[in-house]
C-alpha cells in the first residue's frame, strides 16, 4: 500500500496544547495520540474533519493560512468564497455592504464559488442516470471523500467523479477575467476556506501538482477584517458581481442542499459521526434503493464549518432567507463560453482507496498481529480511558503490535504490575511521562481541563 | 485466526453480530471488497437461519491468509428434506418470522451462490451443520 | 534470580543499572531478530542477544523488557548507554556466546518463555 503524503491543513499549537483526552476521543479515525504531553495527529489517518479543533478546550488546533498582505503582490486581486460566508454576518449588514468591505480590503473582483452551480447539477444528474452502482456519493466534502478512502474503500467507486464548487470556482473566475481582458499572470486568486478539509483540498488537489489558487485565507480571519472596515450603508451597487448566483447555489453547502435535486431517491446526512454510522450500513447493503447521497462532515453542512464565526443554526436561517431573494439556477443564463469551458473542467480525478488501518502490508503478518491484538485485549482492562495516550484499549493493543506502544503504558496495568513486583515505580512514572510530559502531574493552575458544555 | 460466536435462537436483535465482526477483520486485512461482500452475505444468511429456525447454535470462522472456512452448527430441530430446503422460495418460517421480513426462502440458495464450496448435513431432533469456504 | 547473580553466572559487566536492583528475573529469550520479540508479559525477562545497536534499546523499550544481556563481547555504544539510562533498562555485557549464556542460565533455573 503506497501512502501518498497527504497534506493536512489542521495543526497543533504545541504552546497551547497541554495534553488531555478530548481531541483524541472525538477523532473518527483514531488518528490522534498523546506523546510527551502533546497531541500528535497521524498524517495517514487524518481526514481533516476538524472534530479535534471543536473538542479542544484551549483552542490548541489551528488551520494554516496565507497572509492577507500577499494580495498586494498582484495587480488584480480576486477573492473566491463560498456563499455560506455571507450567512455569518448579522442581517443589518447587507450583501452589498459586505462586498464593499471586501473591495475596501483591497480585492478587485469578488466571486462566490457556487455561481456556476447549474453546470454542476446537470453533470451530477447525468452521472446518476448513467450509473450502474448506486447510490452515487457527492464529492463535495473533502473530509467525507477522505473518510471513504480510508474507512470504506469498497465505496470509492461510488463517489461521483465530478469536481466540487471550490475546485471549479477558480476556473470560472479566470474565464470571467479573461473576458475583461485580464490575464492570469496579473491576477492573484484567493480562496476563502470554511474549514481545514477544503483548505487542504484546494492547496493540494487530488492528482494535481499545484494549487490553482495563489493563496488561502481562513474564513474567520476574513470575517474579522471585514467587520473592522464594514460600513452600515451601501454606496455602490455591487449586485452585478452576484448575477450568476442562484438559490440552489446559496444553499448547496447546507444539509440537503445537493440532495434536493434528487427529491425522493436521495438522502442527506450531516455530522461525521452520523456519516460513519450511515456508511457502515450502506456497506452492509442495509440501505434502501437510492440515487444520490449528500454527505457533509460538519453538523449543518458548511454552516458548521470550523472556520466560521457564530452559531451554525443562525447562519442556516440567514442563508435560507438570502436564497429566497435569488432565482433558481436553471433560470439563470450562464454565458455561452463559460459554460462550455467549465463542462470540460468538471471531470474529477479517480479516487483510490487508502488502506490505512491494516496492521501490516503482508497479509500473513497482518493476521498474526490481529491475533496478538486479541490476546493483548485479554490483559487490558477495557476501560477505554485514554490514560495511555491512545483513545481506547483496542487502539493501544494495535499500537503495541506495531511497536508504537507497550503494555506498561496502561495506567491500570501499571498498578497491577507494581503489586506483583514486575515493574518499579520509576518505570511506571517514566511511562506516564513519555505519554503526558515531564512534570505534567505537578500542580498547575493554568491547566484546568475541559467540560462537557452540553449541560 | 479463529473466531467463535454463540447464536441465540429467536433473537433477531443480535443477528448480524458474527457477520459484522468477520467483516471488520476482513476489511482490516485488506481483502477485495467484492469478496468480502460475498462472505458477509453468506455468514449473515447462515446466522439468520439459526436465529429464525433453530433453538440456537454456534458459528466458527477460521481465517488464514488465503481463505476463510465457516462452520455453523445448531441444536435442532433439524431439516426434514435438505434438497427441498435448497430450492429457491421454499421456507418453513413461522408467521412471526415472516412478519419481521425474514423467511423468503432465499437463505440457503443465497449461501450456495455466494460461497466457493458449501456442504450441509442435518439430523432431525439433533440439529444441522453447515460449512462453507471462500477463497481470497 | 537477581541482577548480580545473573552477572556473576555469565561473567558479565553491568554497564547500565544498579547491581542491587530488586528486580527478579524469571525467564529468558534469546534472539538477534527484533521482530520476534514478544509483546505480552515480558516484565521479568532477560533478552540475550548479540545485536549491539540503538534499535535494540528502542525495541526493548517497546517490548517492555527490563534487562538485556549483550553477548559475544559486544560493546554497547555511548548512545545506547545513554538511551538505556534514560529509559531505565538494565544493560549487561558478557564475553559468553549466546549458547553458553543461555545454557548457564537455564541450568540455574531460568525458564524459557516458550
Amino acid at each position: 500500500m503506497k501512502h501518498n503524503l497527504k497534506y493536512h491543513a489542521i495543526k497543533v499549537d504545541t504552546k497551547k496544547c497541554f495534553g488531555c483526552t478530548h481531541c483524541m476521543k472525538s477523532c473518527p479515525t483514531e488518528a490522534i495520540r498523546i506523546r510527551n504531553g502533546k497531541a500528535v495527529i497521524s498524517a495517514e489517518r487524518c481526514v481533516d474533519c476538524g472534530n479535534c479543533l471543536r473538542a479542544c478546550p484551549v483552542t490548541a488546533f489551528y488551520v494554516e493560512q496565507d497572509s492577507l498582505k500577499q494580495i498586494k503582490n498582484y495587480q488584480h486581486r480576486v477573492v473566491l468564497f463560498p456563499a455560506v460566508m455571507i450567512g455569518q454576518f448579522p442581517e443589518v449588514y447587507s450583501e452589498g455592504m459586505i462586498y464593499e468591505a471586501l473591495f475596501e480590503l483591497g480585492f478587485t473582483h469578488i466571486f462566490e464559488v457556487e455561481q456556476p452551480i447549474d453546470v454542476l447539477v446537470e453533470s451530477i444528474k447525468q452521472k446518476v442516470a448513467e450509473a450502474n452502482n448506486k447510490p452515487l456519493i457527492s464529492s463535495f466534502c473533502p473530509a467525507v471523500v477522505r473518510l471513504i478512502q480510508c474507512k470504506y474503500p469498497s465505496l470509492v467507486k461510488q463517489i461521483i467523479s465530478v469536481k466540487a464548487p471550490h475546485d471549479l470556482a477558480a476556473n470560472f473566475a479566470i474565464e470571467k477575467l479573461t473576458e475583461e481582458g485580464i490575464s492570469r499572470k496579473e491576477t492573484g486568486l484567493f480562496y476563502v476556506s470554511p474549514c481545514s478539509a477544503k483548505m487542504a483540498a484546494v492547496k493540494h488537489p487530488l492528482g494535481e501538482k499545484d494549487s490553482i489558487v495563489d493563496g488561502l485565507i481562513n474564513m474567520n480571519e476574513l470575517y474579522n477584517r471585514i467587520m473592522k472596515v464594514i460600513k452600515k450603508s451601501e454606496k455602490k451597487d455591487t449586485s452585478s458581481a452576484r448575477k450568476n448566483l442562484s438559490r440552489d447555489g446559496i444553499i448547496w453547502s447546507l444539509p440537503r442542499g445537493e440532495a434536493r435535486h434528487f427529491s425522493k431517491k436521495s438522502m442527506a446526512i450531516d455530522g461525521i459521526h452520523n456519516v460513519v454510522k450511515f456508511l457502515e450500513r450502506l456497506e452492509n447493503g442495509e440501505v434502501p434503493e437510492l440515487d444520490f447521497l449528500d454527505l457533509k462532515s460538519c453538523n449543518q453542512g458548511c454552516a458548521g464549518g470550523i472556520l466560521l464565526t457564530g452559531n451554525r443554526f443562525l447562519t442556516v436561517e440567514r442563508l435560507q432567507k438570502r436564497s429566497k431573494r435569488y432565482p433558481f439556477a436553471n433560470k439563470i443564463e450562464v454565458e455561452g463560453t463559460t459554460s462550455k469551458l467549465l463542462k470540460e473542467k468538471l471531470e474529477a480525478e479517480k479516487i483510490e482507496p487508502d488502506y490505512v488501518f491494516a496492521l501490516d502490508k503482508d497479509r500473513v503478518k497482518s493476521l498474526e498481529k490481529m491475533q496478538k491484538v486479541e490476546k493483548i485485549l485479554c490483559q487490558l482492562p477495557a476501560i477505554d480511558c485514554g490514560g495511555c495516550g491512545a483513545p481506547n484499549c483496542h487502539a493501544l493493543a494495535e499500537d503495541m503490535v506495531q511497536g508504537k506502544a507497550k503494555m506498561t503504558d496502561c495506567v491500570f496495568l501499571q498498578k497491577r504490575y507494581l503489586k506483583e513486583n514486575k515493574i518499579t515505580l520509576e518505570r511506571g512514572l517514566k511511562n506516564l511521562e513519555s505519554s503526558w510530559g515531564k512534570n505534567r502531574f505537578d500542580a498547575d493552575c493554568n491547566i484546568k481541563g475541559g467540560r462537557n458544555e452540553g449541560f | 485466526m479463529e473466531l467463535k460466536f454463540d447464536i441465540v435462537g429467536g433473537d433477531f436483535n443480535l443477528a448480524g453480530r458474527a457477520s459484522s465482526k468477520i467483516k471488520k477483520v476482513l476489511k482490516q486485512l485488506g481483502i477485495d471488497p467484492k469478496i468480502i461482500k460475498r462472505i458477509v452475505v453468506a455468514v449473515y444468511e447462515a446466522e439468520v437461519n439459526v436465529v429464525a429456525h433453530s433453538v440456537g447454535g454456534r458459528l466458527f470462522a477460521q481465517i488464514n491468509s488465503s481463505e476463510i472456512n465457516v462452520r455453523v452448527v445448531d441444536d435442532g430441530p433439524g431439516i426434514t428434506n435438505i434438497e427441498q430446503a435448497m430450492t429457491v422460495g421454499f421456507s418453513t418460517a413461522s408467521k412471526e418470522v415472516r412478519e419481521m421480513g425474514f423467511g423468503a426462502g432465499m437463505g440457503l440458495p443465497n449461501i450456495k451462490k455466494n460461497t466457493d464450496e458449501m456442504t450441509i448435513e442435518s439430523e432431525l431432533e439433533k440439529g444441522t451443520s453447515l460449512s462453507f469456504t471462500n477463497r481470497f | 534470580m537477581n541482577i548480580s547473580d545473573l552477572a556473576e553466572l555469565t561473567e558479565a559487566k553491568i554497564v547500565v543499572g544498579d547491581p542491587k536492583d530488586p528486580i527478579q528475573i524469571e525467564r529468558a529469550f534469546s534472539s538477534d531478530f527484533m521482530s520476534d520479540v514478544l509483546t505480552l508479559e515480558n516484565h521479568m525477562l532477560v533478552l540475550i542477544t548479540g545485536l549491539a545497536n540503538l534499535q535494540l534499546i528502542r525495541t526493548v523499550e517497546m517490548a517492555d523488557i527490563p534487562v538485556v544481556l549483550l553477548c559475544r563481547n559486544k560493546k554497547a555504544t555511548q548512545e545506547m548507554i545513554e538511551l538505556a539510562k534514560e529509559i531505565g533498562i538494565i544493560l549487561l555485557e558478557s564475553p559468553f556466546s549466546i549458547f553458553r549464556a543461555s545454557g548457564v542460565l537455564y541450568q540455574n533455573g531460568i525458564k524459557p518463555v516458550y
